[in-house]
């Protein structure tokens, strides 16, 4: 360090800060308003939860915490989000604990996040960016987004730079008094609203175009080693935790499940098998009787499986049922479910 | 760890602070130690076969150099006792020893290294002739163990023939092993230029890790800017090739030349700048390659560190060998003087292309793409006086520019049509590719819009164009022997990192998120 001068350093220090600072404006400007934030506010804003959600987009649009606590008269989180694969929810999970002390951790489970890669990009930092600085965060950081391509960390405006056109728009929302509050007006969901808790609600509309079957047929061999191994972390620190853990897939529409038969009974298969194994308890609601809930594609607003806010209050109200017959120790499987 | 991820930058940040201020004992010790845990975050068990080369061939090394002292002994011990064919017979004992030890651990390492990258193709082909149903087997291919085993053997051979004396420190040669920056994608080092740097004082000098930085900013824009984006459409049309012919095939083509020398040489200015924020050079991989006016140029200025290689322990000493000069007696006694002298080269050539070929790839599109490279080398060798006498008959200025255009232009040609082996699904697939940019050719396709839905968009061929254009004048600046670095370097300290800065952002503001994990191509050998 004997070549060391002073003037040249300074300024290296003050290009880095300038370089900081353009950084954030940029992602000041692009990037919008999304509502992994709200949730986490949810999470982090002091109240006490006993059961949390954790999961995809199915979880999100199809379990409504707040008719779940209606049955159960409990105090309920849904933390299910769309892209949200197995190592964010096992952060997330870590999240949650250092905030709150759940009894129940509910698990949302779509095969499809098991068998395929998160998209590189901006959804791979989605979560992280929005946690609060927190051991979970830390350890986020040095779990996942270490091993991203660099500018997930030091330059995610990148991911929106053609969003442009919204500068002007991100700058209201953010500058606005509703973005500050954590007010989920702030937040655009097309035909639709924040329900609350991390739920959203879909309108239901007459005659939709529902789309085309896209779902991701399940093959064993597809499953990854990562997906496995941080479901395992999951059942791990549940267990040091003493949590409880329970897994669940959200019901698909049976004209969905008609047409990928064999692909859905192998993943009830490999999944129930799997829990067992863990001794996990596994509600696969491919499988709930029609009398109990109605998969008719009425309450869908695509083929993958998206309820709408009516068939997610009917799915809720039945979810909360079986929490609380569990929860009192008479839940019997045969009446909600069948092998068929 | 990949060079692009956020887990490199951090590493290389924290061992570059600690380096300098460690004393000179320490640096390298320090350099040894990032440069296993470097390789250690990519498992434990593909780390063993990286001590297992360094140990056999340090071994070796130092019972080379012992086999020469003990003979030095013997002679010495009997001087004046012995006859010539006495101290004959000794020599020839020695020599066949160390030759023994050289081939051993020669088959020992290239053995691990054939066996872990090639048992899959050899049961393949296997499979094919015998009609049997042998299974591949799951090796576990650790990082960069080409780059690694070249480098070593390499210096074993050095030894071998006294070009220098064997490391006596593990711990040092385990630095030239293992060095870090250079580990995953070369460029393969040579001991006498490499291992001495490690050992210098080196001393923080801000405008060296300025000058390091300003490569990898570089490196990073021609792979994130241009490779990644130009693979989108590369990937598009080479895997689904039988929807495509002519116009698109050769956008494609053209955009692998673009996508494999910026993701190579993009990756080379990033490893080299690491290193010079260690102040430790490392050899030129790179040099204006599209620039070259044959084939054979091409090759000393692409990879140059694997032609060198293959230049200096396949080539010479199969060119040289007794068996070659024999056969090119044979050929010149009945083909005359030049095929005489030049088909033993050719044949050498033949054999460093082959290996080429095998060393990209267990496929035989890479064997292709190897031959293919040596065919046009050595008839353009065995043509030479044809084309000499061509040359004098029409009167063609070979020196003078729109000759020398000619001949760039031509061997991008024979470059990009090797390129459809290299890029191509399989040996077939090459094949067909290249019959269907001939029979679906038409100019058509540059106007109806097929190019815009090949995966990029009209702004992404902007970009595509323009980065090339950057490329090409840094490039032609370079090959008339002006050094963008230097002249940046000599700017004043704001218009510098004014420029950097705008590198900088631009990686994020035009870069393509690249459709595949893994990072740099190189970095898979």
């Amino acid at each position: 360090m004997r070549n060391f001068k002073r003037k040249p350093v300074i300024l290296a220090i003050v290009f880095v800060i300038l370089c900081i600072a353009v950084t954030a404006i940029l992602n000041y400007i692009l990037i919008p308003s999304n509502v992994v934030r709200i949730n986490l506010h949810y999470l982090t804003n002091g109240e006490k939860y006993d059961t949390v959600f954790l999961g995809t987009s199915h979880g999100q649009y199809g379990i409504d915490p707040q008719t779940v606590d209606s049955v159960t008269g409990e105090n309920s989180l849904n933390l299910c989000m769309a892209d949200e694969y197995l190592d964010d929810t096992y952060y997330l999970l870590k999240l949650v604990c250092e905030t709150n002390q759940p009894d129940k951790i509910i698990y949302e489970l779509d095969p499809s996040y098991w068998m395929l890669s998160q998209h590189e990009g901006a959804t791979q930092i989605f979560f992280y960016k929005e946690f609060p600085f927190s051991m979970a965060k830390l350890e986020y950081f040095f779990g996942k987004i270490m091993e991203l391509d660099f500018r997930s960390t030091l330059a995610p405006w990148g991911y929106y730079r053609n969003e442009y056109k919204n500068i002007g728009k991100n700058v209201t929302v953010k500058m606005s008094e509703a973005y500050k509050t954590y007010d989920p007006s702030v937040l655009e969901i097309d035909a639709g609203h924040y329900g609350g808790k991390g739920f959203i609600y879909r309108d239901r509309i007459e005659g939709e175009d529902k789309g085309e079957f896209n779902n991701v047929p399940f093959d064993r061999a597809a499953i990854q080693e990562k997906a496995v191994s941080y479901f395992e972390k999951i059942v791990t620190y549940c267990e040091n935790k003493g949590i409880e853990l329970i897994v669940i897939t959200t019901p698909v529409p049976e004209e969905t499940t008609s047409a990928f038969a064999d692909s859905y009974e192998n993943a009830h298969q490999y999944f129930q098998e799997w829990m067992d194994a863990y001794g996990l308890t596994y509600l696969d609601f491919n499988h709930v009787r029609s009398e109990v809930l109605s998969r008719s594609m009425e309450g869908y607003w695509d083929y993958d499986g998206h309820m709408d806010g009516i068939r997610a209050e009917e799915f809720s109200k039945v979810l909360g049922t079986i929490i609380e017959k569990m929860n009192d120790g008479n839940f019997e499987y045969e009446e909600y479910f069948s092998e068929e | 760890m990949s060079f692009i991820s956020m887990e490199f930058l951090l590493f290389l940040f924290i061992a570059v602070v600690v380096y300098y201020l460690l004393p000179q004992k320490g640096q390298w010790i320090w350099l040894l130690i990032c440069s296993y845990l470097f390789y250690l975050s990519s498992g434990i068990k593909v780390t063993l076969f990286l001590v297992v080369t360094t140990i056999s061939t340090f071994g070796v090394g130092l019972l080379l150099e012992q086999e020469d002292f003990r003979l030095k002994q013997i002679l010495k011990q009997k001087n004046g006792n012995l006859t010539a064919e006495e101290k004959k017979m000794y020599k020839d004992k020695s020599k066949c020893r160390k030759k023994w030890l050289l081939a051993g651990a020669l088959v020992f390492n290239f053995g691990i290294l054939a066996v872990l990258k090639y048992w899959n193709f050899a049961i393949d082909n296997w499979n094919i002739l015998f009609h049997t149903e042998y299974n591949h087997v799951n090796f576990l291919l650790p990082l960069g163990i080409s780059f690694y085993t070249f480098q070593s053997m390499g210096y074993l051979i050095d030894v071998y023939r006294k070009k220098y004396v064997p490391e006596h420190n593990l711990f040092r040669f385990a630095l030239f092993v293992s060095y870090f920056p250079q580990l995953l994608q070369g460029p393969i080092g040579r001991f006498d230029r490499l291992s001495h740097q490690f050992f210098e004082k080196h001393t923080f000098e801000l405008m060296r890790i300025e000058r390091g930085l300003q490569l990898m900013l570089w490196g990073f824009f021609k792979k994130m800017v241009l490779a990644d984006r130009a693979a989108v459409l590369v990937n598009q049309v080479f895997q689904n090739y039988e929807e495509y012919s002519g116009i698109a095939i050769i956008a494609a083509v053209l955009g692998y030349s673009l996508q494999l020398y910026a993701d190579f040489s993009g990756g080379m200015d990033v490893v080299m700048g690491a290193s010079e924020c260690f102040h430790i050079k490392l050899d030129q991989n790179f040099k204006q390659p599209y620039f070259a006016v044959s084939i054979s140029d091409f090759w000393h200025r692409w990879h140059i560190t694997l032609g060198t290689w293959m230049k200096d322990y396949v080539f010479y000493p199969l060119s040289l060998s007794k068996g070659m000069n024999r056969f090119g007696k044979f050929t010149k006694k009945y083909f005359g003087k030049h095929v005489g002298r030049v088909l033993p080269v050719c044949i050498s050539n033949l054999v460093i292309f082959f290996l080429v070929g095998v060393w990209h790839g267990a496929a035989w599109k890479f064997i292709a793409y190897g031959l293919y490279n040596g065919i046009i080398i050595a008839f353009s060798n065995l043509a030479a006086p044809l084309y000499q006498k061509a040359i004098a008959f029409f009167h063609i200025p070979v020196k003078s520019k729109p000759w020398v255009v000619f001949q760039i232009v031509r061997t991008f040609l024979l470059v990009n049509i090797g390129w459809y082996f290299d890029m191509g699904i399989s040996f077939s697939a090459a094949l067909v590719m290249m019959r269907q940019t001939l029979t679906g050719f038409s100019l058509s396709a540059l106007t109806d819009g097929s190019l815009f839905v090949l995966g990029l968009s009209v702004s992404d061929y902007a970009v595509l164009l323009l980065g090339s254009a950057v490329i090409f004048f840094v490039s032609l600046l370079k090959e008339h022997k002006i050094s963008v670095r230097e002249s940046i370097s000599k700017k004043p300290l704001v218009i510098r990192w004014a420029l950097y800065g705008i590198l900088m952002f631009s990686i994020p503001l035009l870069g393509q998120v690249a459709v595949v994990q893994g990072g740099f191509i190189y970095a898979q050998f």
